[in-house]
């Protein structure tokens, strides 16, 4: 630790409460931007409909987030391959298959809902 | 943007969480509590291994703090030297140094969760100031346990609305960052006018 005189000038004291009270009108703006923000997003999230199918995702996350076995998701998009033990995307299956991804998307949409369909007979 | 992460995430895994988890320590702008979210909620869905992505994520981000807090470490030498010959600045930089004696662990400790944007900031001038480097280890280590859990358990637990969760998350964590900042910043300038 340095040894020097901790005596801070007056210049320099003004100076540091100046930056301290900009700091604190941020940090105030900041709450009210932020809280009105976070009060819509639990509205959101409250109210949030089931997760929509994206490219993004991987086949074991797609069968949990639709509540469906993982046969249902592999049965619709693996074509002989074992994609539920791979990490791997709906884009990259996609690009793999040389498919687009929304005819992908739209298979399992159609194959989640007869599941469903199914299910409730 | 987030939905990129999401993908890397669900291909590369763990190298994704390690490599988020470090540089955003280092104040590289990664989305890291998106990633954090989403190791966990792929762990749920059985693409990574819980125990693994906490790991993981905690080791890599005590890495990234100890490797700002030791660039900090080097800068607060060099300005030591440059101030040697300016008195007025070097006494502001000495009282910095004797407020995070006092002050940096508690810093270092609400830096790593609560107001995690101001986190790689806290540890440069933590490094900078002089903080006791075993100081800096226990309290980030307490801190990063809070953070990595928190998120990547949240991820786990709410899986199956990752992009809804994404955005609730973000909103709370930097409305806690600007009470946070508030509240010290207040705390300080009453101590000035004393």
């Amino acid at each position: 630790m340095s040894e020097r005189k901790h005596k801070i000038s007056e210049r320099h004291m003004r100076l540091l409460r100046r930056v301290l009270l900009g700091l604190i009108a941020l940090a105030i703006a900041g709450t009210v931007v932020f809280g009105v923000r976070a009060a819509i997003s639990s509205r959101a999230w409250y109210n949030a409909p089931p997760e929509q199918i994206e490219g993004w995702m991987s086949p074991r996350y797609i069968a949990m987030t639709q509540h469906v076995p993982p046969y249902v998701i592999e049965d619709t998009i693996a074509h002989g391959q074992d994609l539920m033990h791979r990490k791997t995307t709906l884009d990259d299956i996609a690009f793999a298959q040389d498919t687009d991804v929304e005819a992908l998307i739209i298979a399992l949409e159609m194959a989640i809902a007869d599941f469903k369909e199914s299910k409730r007979d | 943007m987030i939905d990129f992460f999401f993908g890397l995430v669900a291909t590369w895994g763990l190298i994704i969480v390690a490599a988020s988890a470090y540089f955003s320590c280092l104040a590289v702008p990664v989305p890291t509590f998106a990633v954090m979210l989403s190791g966990g909620a792929f762990a749920a869905a059985g693409d990574l291994v819980l125990w693994q992505v906490l790991t993981v994520a905690y080791v890599a981000a005590l890495a990234g703090d100890q490797t700002g807090f030791q660039l900090g470490r080097l800068g607060g030498k060099w300005l030591d030297k440059f101030l040697a010959t300016r008195p007025s600045r070097a006494a502001l930089f000495a009282r910095a140094q004797v407020v995070v004696d006092r002050w940096g662990s508690t810093g270092v400790f609400f830096s790593t969760w609560a107001a995690a944007p101001l986190g790689p900031w806290v540890n440069f001038a933590a490094g900078a100031a002089g903080l006791s480097t075993w100081r800096f280890i226990i309290w980030d280590a307490m801190g990063e346990a809070i953070w990595v859990v928190g998120y990547v358990m949240l991820g786990y637990y709410f899986a199956a609305n990752l992009d809804a969760l994404t955005v609730l998350v973000a909103d709370w964590a930097w409305l806690l960052t600007a009470i946070s900042l508030a509240v010290a910043a207040s705390f300080f300038l009453l101590r000035s006018k004393q």
